[in-house]
């Protein structure tokens, strides 16, 4: 390898790169600021989403409901806080449909979404990005106008609202509500991401029809983000022409009823080319 | 409709910058495997891309979350250099099962924005190798271009902005492993011969992974049309 150093060396890879031909003026602009300080700093958010979702597992026991999503949603209530939480699951291109709820709020600025057809829920599952609204005459009244006005009108401010989804896999919205304008602080946000994570775990584990007392063990374990466990679910929805979500589940309740570990059963699925596995 | 989609996002995806990164590792250095990894939302370390024998790659990658070389450099920010597999040594089990998976030597440098480490590139080798300050300045180069590509034009980027586009990046990393899932089925090939045919197909039509393989899951793209699309 003989890369010339200095500036040639950046020029030089920049023809490597010349899809990325822009990142070359950037690198001039930011290089001083890269690698520049002696003093590492650590991480975004020094753990606090795992401290959450510690917290909102080992406060899954106080909430009783017997939908275990409306547990979720109570609990993000108390531990966000805010004043409402709201699960929503797409329903068609332009439809959703709230299926759980820590109050009435929630369900009243879903359905608000659903008869209006615009709103922050319906933005999150179309673009799979979070939307976050602090303050929604100035943030989210250009976007849409309608809802914000009704929203604010039952008393809403500020909606944020995060993407429940496994890849390719679309399983809803979580959207929270606050009656005071504001940004989440560090641990809200935190919080809310942790609670985002446990809704998905939680969303699939209800598809594979396992029993709600194993849930608590199950969600302790959860680890999605195995390559060969997406592998393993594109194979078996191609294989039984099923869609992605119940490949999932049908994975999870099949290593469930063999006592693997959802890894495992799906490194042996993907070793297998999906043959003779389910 | 809502533009929500920042501008650059029409243009650039990282997911691809970092596949390109990783296989230019692996031409420049002439490595066994290669991968960029980025911290995630939950400050763990997750693996966005692999090149090169992907059944080894994802062995080394995927079990360095809360230890081992690349979780080293993470946390330290600072380059780590193994010649060979004695080197592993100080790594305990995860060192073991790195040697064990045939690799000799490895380098990984960190993904800087100043004080803040953003992830880890990750080189590696099935034979010892004593690399020049050039080649390791070469990775760190690449490493740069990947900071840069996911910190993109905010020269001060907001922390949570950042979190959030890593965890796009991650949600299309696990939608392209679904993609590769079904090509395997519907061409009778291993995944990792899918994985090829997807890259090459993007390559080749200069779509982003994601969309493709967002086709693919959606059924409005099989194998036989990626296979289709090759060089002339």
């Amino acid at each position: 390898l003989t890369l010339p150093f200095g500036a040639g060396a950046n020029v030089h890879l920049a023809t490597i790169f010349s899809q990325n031909f822009y990142l070359v003026t950037l690198i001039f602009e930011i290089s001083g600021t890269l690698g520049s300080t002696h003093s590492v700093g650590d991480s975004m958010n020094d753990e606090s989403v795992n401290d959450s979702r510690r917290r909102f597992l080992a406060a899954l026991n106080a909430v009783e409901s017997e939908s275990f999503l409306t547990r979720l949603c109570v609990l993000g209530e108390k531990l966000v806080p805010a004043d409402s939480v709201v699960i929503v699951a797409p329903a068609g291109e332009t439809i959703i449909s709230p299926i759980a709820a820590s109050n009435q709020l929630g369900f009243d600025v879903a359905n608000l979404e659903l008869d209006l057809g615009e709103g922050p829920s319906l933005e999150v599952i179309k673009t799979g990005k979070p939307m976050r609204f602090a303050d929604l005459p100035t943030q989210l009244a250009p976007i849409a106008p309608l809802f914000a006005n009704r929203a604010q009108s039952l008393g809403v401010a500020a909606v944020f609202s995060f993407p429940i989804q496994v890849g390719g896999i679309r399983l809803g919205a979580l959207t929270l509500l606050k009656s005071e304008e504001g940004e989440l602080g560090d641990s809200e946000n935190a919080s809310a991401i942790a609670l985002n994570d446990l809704c998905a775990d939680a969303i699939l584990l209800l598809q594979s029809g396992l029993p709600m007392e194993t849930f608590p063990d199950l969600l302790q374990g959860s680890d999605l983000h195995q390559p060969k466990i997406h592998q393993a679910t594109g194979i078996i929805a191609q294989s039984l022409e099923c869609s992605m979500s119940v490949a999932l589940a049908l994975l999870r309740a099949r290593a469930f009823r063999l006592d693997m570990s959802l890894k495992e059963y799906c490194a042996l699925v993907v070793s297998q080319g999906g043959q003779n596995v389910l | 409709m809502i533009e929500i989609v920042d501008g650059l996002v029409d243009e650039f995806d990282f997911i691809d910058l970092a596949h390109e990164l990783a296989s230019k590792s692996i031409q420049l250095l002439d490595a066994t495997v290669a991968g960029v990894m980025v911290v995630d939302a939950r400050n763990e370390l997750r693996s966005l891309a692999v090149d090169g024998d992907l059944e080894l790659a994802d062995g080394i990658f995927e079990f360095q979350t809360f230890a081992g070389p690349a979780f080293d450099c993470r946390m330290t920010g600072k380059a780590i250099k193994l010649n060979n597999s004695q080197d592993f040594a100080q790594w305990g089990e995860i060192g073991t099962r790195i040697v064990n998976l045939g690799f000799e030597s490895m380098l990984v440098v960190p993904m800087r924005m100043r004080a803040q480490v953003l992830g880890v590139v990750q080189i590696a080798w099935t034979h010892p190798s004593d690399l020049s300050v050039t080649e390791i300045q070469a990775a760190q180069m690449l490493a740069d271009f990947a900071t840069i590509g996911l910190v993109q034009r905010a020269a001060m980027p907001d922390r949570r902005e950042l979190a959030e586009q890593v965890e796009f990046a991650v949600q299309g990393r696990i939608l392209i492993e679904q993609a590769k899932g079904m090509l395997a089925v519907q061409g009778s090939f291993t995944v990792d011969e899918a994985s090829a045919l997807l890259v090459l197909y993007a390559n080749h039509t200069n779509e982003f992974l994601r969309v493709a393989a967002q086709k693919v899951v959606d059924r409005e793209l099989r194998f036989e049309e990626l296979s289709n699309v090759g060089p002339a």
